[in-house]
């Protein structure tokens, strides 16, 4: 355990090579009480919206097009790693990647935005519709063959073109220590004399879910119960506790739990892994089985083939270099490279293992959903039956607090606010005006707007609180710009 | 969980970690102490700036953020009569009569030494509860959890507000609210209307940026300016410590500490209602219970004591089984996950360094956060008076910038803006919104377990009711409901607590 700590803290050092010189944010201090010294100055207040229109609109008419492309690559490359930051998949993009910058094997940088969500299918569904250009790639393990299988998504890897499949991590079936079984036979001997009672734990339809019903139907009649239980973590406990009977794990995850208790029955991978050599292939026992979790990387349908050529040269290269082995060594993954013919034949050999075993329908579970909607509709009726009780015994209806000091102009003036920000969020979304000048002019005009009756109203000094105000706009502007895109690599419209 | 605390002692004391916690600190007791910010806000908006940091870093920040917020409410509260957190409203009653009275070094440094053993009780509590907690709860199956995230729900939903119908409708609308997107169960899609930005229903950060961020944002526009308004008080004299208040006011101390660490524990329930049971306590068990409200230096002790009390308690349950002890250990919570870890009672074990990490900052920031206190008091009275054209820009800006970092897409930005709407309609109308972020988180973590349990067992709900631990929490659930629901109809009143929200 104490092992781990360590190398996980090495990790996280050698991975984020920015967080030394991450600076956070004084901006809440610096802003409130900005430098100025220059009280003569009378900056025409009046004019602060339209001063920040007409700078908008400069701003509109300057913004550059396109440029033309004929080598490639002259921009930076967005890789959309579709889980979130610090799991397994942005951790072996970030590897790669920072492999690709120390050595230069591309003379753009490979930028990783992560777009976690619903499985991985968020992040591959903006690839697929975006521009087959190859400044838009993507990083997406066995998830991709898997999702359309377990219901996830309605596409799978003919909606894109492969680049190159790199790393390979096994999985092996496991059980706790004090389990009967002590080879895969008499586990699977088990399972077909007394179907559906043996417990196999899994993240239900990922691999691990998949690893268990690959080994079922290679014996007819046997079948596992699943049950979900979500990452290796949980699994392992699910084991410990008691919960569950079997599980599958990736051996990273089987070295680090094996000192707490589990034992691991078979390696789903073609040939013995050196770091377990006792351990016997599934194969080897009998049963034709192999999960293994390879990382693939993918373009959209349309890219041109000499660019998808660059990335996979570049990616070979990568994963030959000296740290990047040694990471991969560590984090238990083969360090192995597909591209081109090679690689449509596995991913062909994978989809079709994957393909044969239909996920089976398990136990019909009630419908969540409706059973919270039927809830949440008896909730509001007991609340407005009550309000309605309460409205006619005489007791003082709390409805709408009186004691806020709402003045229409106060009413006006968040109207205004919520309008410009909805034009400011909708500028965002479409990319009408680049991030700073439009952040910038936002920040001034809500900013002018809560100022405006003040000024009027002669409660405080005009040019210092413009002054204050422009100083606020520019620095938020410019410095959640550099902070976001720069230190923490957000892609921002 | 403390077996090699080596690792852990030598991360938290680098300069980068002392930096973290001093800076998470020292912002917490601004944003407590300026009025219109609380520190759910100030956690929410700031897990987007460390997504890129490591997670022990990150963890580091956020926990020391959360114990100087609670902090910092008691200067505003003591010498301009505002809460700067809703955790501090029963400070105001007490500490600004004694400002008025020209006590107030005397009354500030009550509730900072209060605050200060407040939280150092809890956090002894947290150290030698958090690891047998998490061990016994490690024999939880999925329907041991169902059954104690069941309670959570029940206890949110009748004790943390005024009307208990207003509490379970919120409870079950954050329900509601966390069922469109992937089942957890099952992976697949329901409830998102052929739009596919919904396949992951509706991320935790934006949900909650939008309901304390913009919700406040629009309630201080509303409000127009505040700072001006207030008596001002002579902030000038000395903070006025003595040797013997330990004495006499140790059993307060003690007794406060105790309640506001029990009440953190209990799952939902956060700083405000401690602090006002504490006080209400304070009030039955004193000798001069007349003076309360008029500059009592014992209700002083024991808001203040309480309410950071439950910073510690709050911790144990999220730590040890995944299960947030209140609003802002939610965020964390989510924090947790996007960071890569697994709460739950797995995470000692699966990551002690994640463990370690919590447990050593709230100590280093309650130290932070005693020093800051000291130093920063009338920096402090002026901070709170951050005019609002300056204010309001700067939190929208990291309101959007916040929720499109998330996952680099403007859906969840209008996601944000849309729970800002609902945020401050419900709290116009009085429904808490407290109930709505603990259901919203605790909905797929049940949903899950229940699942789970129900896959496990053939589609059987039975073994709920025939495993001692599941049927003793259901059997708690229960009661909790049927004991508030006889209570309300035979006496009429309700025990009135503040809105835990805001």
């Amino acid at each position: 355990m104490h092992e781990n700590v360590r190398t996980k803290l090495a990790y996280s050092e050698r991975d984020f090579p920015q967080f030394a010189a991450y600076a956070p944010p004084h901006t809440s201090r610096n802003v409130l009480y900005p430098p100025i010294s220059l009280k003569t100055l009378r900056w025409p207040v009046r004019r602060v919206p339209w001063l920040g229109c007409s700078l908008l609109l400069l701003l509109v008419g300057c913004s550059d097009g396109e440029q033309p492309v004929d080598a490639y690559p002259r921009r930076p490359i967005k890789l959309i790693v579709p889980f979130a930051a610090g799991g397994g998949s942005d951790t072996f993009g970030r590897v790669i990647q920072n492999a690709i910058e120390t050595h230069r094997l591309l003379p753009e940088r490979l930028v990783i935005i992560n777009v976690p969500g619903a499985g991985g299918t968020i992040g591959s569904r903006r690839v697929k519709h975006a521009r087959p250009d190859g400044y838009t790639l993507l990083l997406l393990h066995e998830g991709m063959l898997t999702a359309r299988h377990s219901g996830s998504a309605g596409y799978g890897p003919e909606a894109f073109v492969p680049i190159a499949g790199t790393g390979n991590a096994t999985q092996v079936v496991a059980v706790s220590d004090d389990s009967p079984y002590s080879d895969l036979p008499s586990l699977m001997r088990e399972a077909s004399r007394n179907p559906d009672s043996i417990v196999f734990s899994a993240n239900i339809g990922a691999p691990s879910h998949f690893a268990g019903l690959m080994l079922q139907s290679k014996r007819p009649g046997s079948k596992f119960r699943y049950t979900q239980t979500g990452g290796g973590a949980k699994r392992f406990a699910a084991l410990q506790g008691g919960h569950a009977d079997v599980s599958s794990f990736s051996i990273a995850e089987y070295v680090q739990f094996k000192p707490s208790g589990i034992r691991a029955l078979a390696l789903l991978g073609p040939e013995r892994h050196p770091d377990l050599p006792g351990l016997a292939t599934a194969i080897e026992q009998g049963f034709d089985v192999e999960s293994q979790n390879m990382q693939f990387w993918w373009a959209p349908l349309g890219t041109p083939p000499d660019r998808v050529e660059t990335i996979a040269d570049a990616l070979a290269a990568a994963m030959q270099t000296e740290e990047v082995r040694e990471t991969l060594a560590e984090m238990k993954i083969t360090e192995t490279v597909l591209r081109g013919a090679a690689l449509d034949a596995e991913l062909q050999r994978r989809e079709r293992r994957i393909a044969e075993v239909a996920p089976s329908a398990g136990v019909e579970l009630p419908d969540f959903a409706m059973i919270a909607l039927g809830c949440l509709t008896l909730t509001a009726v007991a609340a407005l039956i009550r309000a309605n009780r309460r409205r006619r015994s005489g007791v003082p209806r709390p409805a709408v607090d009186r004691t806020e000091r709402e003045t229409s102009a106060q009413t006006s003036q968040l109207a205004a606010i919520g309008c410009i920000t909805i034009g400011y969020v909708i500028t965002l979304q479409f990319q009408l005006v680049r991030f700073v000048p439009v952040t910038a002019v936002y920040a001034l005009l809500i900013g002018g707007i809560l100022l405006w009756p003040l000024i009027q109203s002669r409660r405080l000094n005009a040019a210092k609180a413009t002054i204050a105000l422009l100083v606020v706009s520019v620095l938020m502007s410019v410095v959640m710009h550099h902070l976001f895109t720069e230190v923490l690599v957000v892609d921002l419209p | 969980m403390f077996t090699e605390p080596d690792v852990a002692i030598q991360f938290l004391l680098s300069p980068t970690s002392l930096l973290m916690a001093a800076i998470g600190s020292l912002l917490g007791i601004f944003v407590g102490a300026i009025p219109g910010l609380t520190g759910a806000m100030l956690i929410a908006l700031t897990l987007p700036l460390t997504y890129s940091m490591p997670s022990e870093l990150a963890l580091v920040l956020l926990v020391s953020m959360y114990v100087g917020s609670v902090s910092g409410g008691l200067v505003t509260a003591t010498l301009l009569r505002i809460p700067g957190t809703p955790a501090s409203m029963m400070t105001t009653l007490d500490g600004y009569p004694m400002a008025q009275r020209g006590q107030a070094g005397r009354a500030l440094a009550l509730g900072i030494g209060g605050t200060f053993i407040g939280g150092m009780i809890s956090w002894g509590f947290l150290v030698c509860l958090a690891q047998p907690m998490a061990v016994w709860s490690l024999t939880f199956g999925p329907f041991e959890f169902f059954a104690l995230v069941l309670v959570a729900m029940v206890l949110i939903a009748t004790v943390g507000g005024k009307s208990l119908s207003l509490g379970l409708f919120s409870g079950a609308l954050g329900v509601m609210i966390a069922m469109p997107g992937s089942s957890p169960a099952t992976g697949i899609a329901r409830f998102t209307f052929g739009i596919h930005e919904m396949d992951d229903g509706f991320k935790l950060l934006p949900v909650l940026i939008g309901l304390f961020a913009v919700n406040q944002v629009i309630r201080q526009v509303l409000q127009g300016d505040v700072g001006g308004s207030v008596t001002e008080v002579n902030d000038g004299d000395k903070l006025d410590f003595r040797f013997r208040d330990l004495a006499t006011h140790g059993v307060n101390l003690v007794r406060s500490a105790l309640i506001g660490t029990w009440i953190g524990i209990l799952p939902g329930i956060g700083a405000n209602v401690g602090s006002v049971i504490a006080y209400s306590a304070a009030k039955r068990a004193s000798k001069t219970p007349e003076r309360f409200g008029n500059g009592s230096e014992e209700g002083v002790v024991a808001s203040e004591t309480a309410n950071n009390a439950t910073v510690g308690g709050a911790l144990i349950p999220l730590v040890a089984m995944g299960i947030p002890g209140s609003v802002i250990d939610a965020i964390l919570l989510g924090a947790l996950v996007i960071h890569g870890l697994q709460p739950g009672p797995m995470l000692v074990q699966s990551d002690p360094l994640a463990v370690q990490t919590i447990v050593g900052t709230m100590l280093i920031a309650n130290l932070l956060t005693l020093l800051f206190l000291l130093a920063s008091v009338r920096i402090m009275v002026r901070a709170a008076r951050v005019p609002l054209f300056v204010l309001v820009p700067v939190v929208m800006i990291f309101c959007v910038i916040g929720s499109y970092a998330l996952a680099n897409r403007m859906f969840d930005v209008w996601v944000m803006l849309a729970f800002g709407v609902i945020g401050y309609l419900m709290e116009r109308f009085h429904i808490p919104i407290a109930p709505l972020v603990i259901g919203f988180v605790l909905a797929p973590i049940g949903e899950e377990h229940l699942a789970a349990g129900l896959m496990q067992s053939g589609g059987s709900l039975m073994p709920m009711f025939t495993q001692p631990i599941s049927l003793g929490l259901s059997l708690v659930a229960l009661a909790l409901l049927a004991w508030t629901l006889w209570r309300r109809f035979n006496d009429g009143k309700a025990i009135v607590l503040p809105d835990e929200s805001s």
